[in-house]
């Protein structure tokens, strides 16, 4: 005893009382804010309790990315579909079979019925084939069309030239190629290419979109396809002369309203044109944006719901498993609440440690839960063809929501707390 | 520090119960005053009271020429935070933190963790003889060791005050004699304090003893 009393410094007050080095040195933990060196001893002291906090708020985190980024994706599909439809477009084509039975095909004559009733407005049409694999070894479409079908639907050309009106006019053997078909068979403008024996001269690239009205939507048929040449639709093909009804058919026919015209007015009228009894046409289907995005309303509507239940749930779930493990926290650890207090440390200041503490969780669980989803969504982009997509506000909400929900489910536990008596803590030492 | 007929009640389901019965005491600055008095008797109570960590039920805490009970909760804390310094029972450390940065963690509420506050820490460690302990984890320490970690932080700001609770109350008498010689030193050195026990054998440190029976002070 004497020995140990002989080592205690002869006075508080003298400044030169020996300190040793490894006394004195702050170690690097003395380099972090006092209140990361609370919440580090806080997460320490119950790690179990606080890694099934932090799993139960990571899977609802990993719940909610996945459902922003599912939304996300069906919004830009129903924006990619709009575009590829083209501004203020909207589409007529045959409907598999008319209400008659009988299959109702649109012709080239309504095209110039729309042509010479809707004055300033676009009108193209199309007709597709699919060409003889054994002539390219690939499979690819033929459109035969007008000049006006590139300019409809907004594509860019990529070198030379869309068909033209001389080409049509004059039957030329022209035919501008998709960029896809550019790439796949390194063919260019000045090329010649033989469709089924009959040599027609490549006088452009064209981008036709990302084919989506052909692949995902239900109203297939409007689009045109990755790998695909255009005619002009007076150009000898072979296909064309198989009969007189076959070289008149068509597929679509697409109208562009000018942005000065009001687009529904002239959807009325349009559809006032090729309906009327004397053309016999009852079996069209209309296309509009409207149409298009109807479907993914409702699967988005459907995905809210659903997605958005679960999602809900597995937060709820984590934050009730961290509001536990707050109670927990704050019932284990009364005494050193009242050492805090004994400190000078306020009751805000209390309150203060175990917010900060879950939010702490909530906001590392909110990041991990980001990468973990984003992991997932690879993973989807890789092996699926659904399309998900996630933008910066559907990064930043999981990260926002996890502090809101650090801050919503400690707020009880922390209260408690706050309003431990100093001396009711001590007590319990 | 200075107490004007203080009385403290405490709920019970049979009735209020008076813990504390008409306590007179006043503690001039550099005495060393020990209470000591049987289990129940109200000893911690009172001490609770003059370390400003509760109110009183009746009468008057006045601590630096201030009456407590004008003080609102964040006055209370600041005078805690500078001007008294606790000792416990069972020390109150926090066990995984080195004894040196329990020393520290005095400063917790205080603007900072300065180059100060390491040099301060560093001699109220130095001070209770613990300067080659300091990167010792808390629970490593003997419980002798942990005691004198709990002084120092008591210390390192230097109060007004040095309150303690039973601070031998779980200590080998060894251990014991060397905290109470601390408590000696640091009283000589012309800090105050005040110390609660039922150990009657420590009277001797004291400068003045009071014994606290049923709620009365004699």
């Amino acid at each position: 005893m004497k020995d140990e009393a002989k080592n205690m410094s002869p006075s508080l007050q003298h400044s030169n009382t020996p300190i040793l080095h490894h006394a004195t040195a702050p170690s690097p933990r003395l380099l972090l804010s006092p209140l990361l060196r609370d919440l580090l001893d806080g997460i320490r002291a119950e790690p179990a309790r606080v890694a099934l906090s932090f799993m139960a708020v990571t899977i609802g985190m990993v719940a909610l990315v996945l459902l922003l980024a599912v939304l996300g994706g069906l919004r830009e599909r129903a924006r990619v579909l709009v575009r590829e439809l083209g501004a203020n477009v909207f589409a007529v084509r045959t409907a598999a079979t008319g209400e008659s039975g009988r299959k109702q095909d649109l012709e080239e004559k309504h095209a110039v019925i729309l042509r010479e009733n809707l004055p300033g407005c676009s009108v193209s049409a199309f007709q597709r084939y699919e060409l003889n694999a054994r002539d390219v070894g690939q499979a690819i479409s033929i459109i035969a069309t007008d000049e006006s079908l590139s300019g409809v639907r907004g594509w860019t050309v990529r070198q030379g030239r869309f068909i033209d009106r001389s080409d049509v006019r004059n039957a030329e053997r022209h035919a501008a190629i998709s960029v896809g078909l550019a790439g796949l068979k390194k063919w260019k403008p000045g090329d010649m290419v033989s469709l089924e024996n009959t040599a027609f001269k490549i006088v452009g690239i064209v981008d036709p979109g990302t084919a989506a009205l052909e692949s995902g939507s239900s109203d297939a048929g409007l689009g045109v396809g990755e790998n695909v040449i255009f005619v002009p639709r007076t150009a000898p093909f072979p296909r064309q002369r198989d009969s007189r009804e076959m070289s008149h058919r068509v597929d679509a026919i697409f109208v562009q309203a000018t942005a000065d015209e009001d687009f529904h007015r002239v959807l009325v009228v349009a559809q006032k044109l090729l309906q009327a009894p004397a053309l016999g046409l009852d079996g069209i289907s209309w296309v509009t944006p409207e149409s298009l995005l109807q479907g993914i309303r409702r699967l988005q509507g459907s995905v809210r719901v659903a997605g958005g239940s679960i999602t809900f749930l597995c937060l709820v779930l984590g934050g009730t498993t961290l509001m536990s493990l707050m109670v927990a926290n704050v019932r284990d650890r009364v005494v050193e609440i009242g050492l805090r207090r004994s400190l000078g440390a306020t009751a805000t200041d209390v309150a203060k440690l175990f917010v900060f503490e879950a939010c702490a969780v909530t906001f590392s669980a909110g990041v991990v839960g980001l990468v973990v989803a984003g992991l997932i969504l690879l993973l989807i982009r890789e092996k699926s063809s659904l399309l998900v997509s996630i933008g910066a506000s559907g990064l930043a909400l999981p990260l926002v929501l996890s502090i809101a929900m650090g801050v919503i489910f400690s707020y009880w536990p922390a209260r408690m707390a706050s309003r431990i008596s100093p001396s009711e803590a001590l007590r319990n030492e | 520090m200075q107490m004007i007929g203080v009385i403290k009640t405490f709920p019970s389901p049979s009735g209020p119960v008076e813990v504390l019965r008409h306590i007179d005491l006043v503690i001039q600055p550099g005495e060393f005053v020990l209470i000591t008095g049987p289990s129940g008797s109200g000893k911690t109570t009172l001490l609770n009271l003059a370390s400003l960590m509760d109110s009183p039920t009746a009468g008057e805490v006045v601590f630096d020429g201030a009456r407590v009970s004008t003080m609102d909760d964040g006055a209370l804390c600041a005078v805690r935070k500078r001007k008294i310094g606790m000792v416990f029972q069972r020390f109150c450390l926090l066990s995984n933190r080195s004894a040196f940065d329990n020393v520290l963690f005095r400063f917790r509420y205080v603007e900072g963790v300065n180059v100060d506050a390491v040099e301060l820490a560093s001699k109220a460690l130095a001070t209770v003889g613990l300067s080659r302990m300091g990167d010792r984890l808390a629970r490593k320490l003997s419980a002798g060791e942990m005691q004198r970690v709990a002084i120092a932080r008591a210390i390192a700001l230097k109060p007004d005050l040095l309150v303690a609770d039973e601070p031998t109350g779980n200590l080998d008498a060894d251990s014991a004699m060397t905290v109470m010689e601390c408590f000696r030193q640091l009283n000589e050195q012309g800090i105050t304090v005040l110390m609660v026990t039922h150990n009657e054998a420590l009277r001797g440190y004291a400068t003045r003893h009071h014994v606290c029976r049923s709620g009365v002070l004699e």
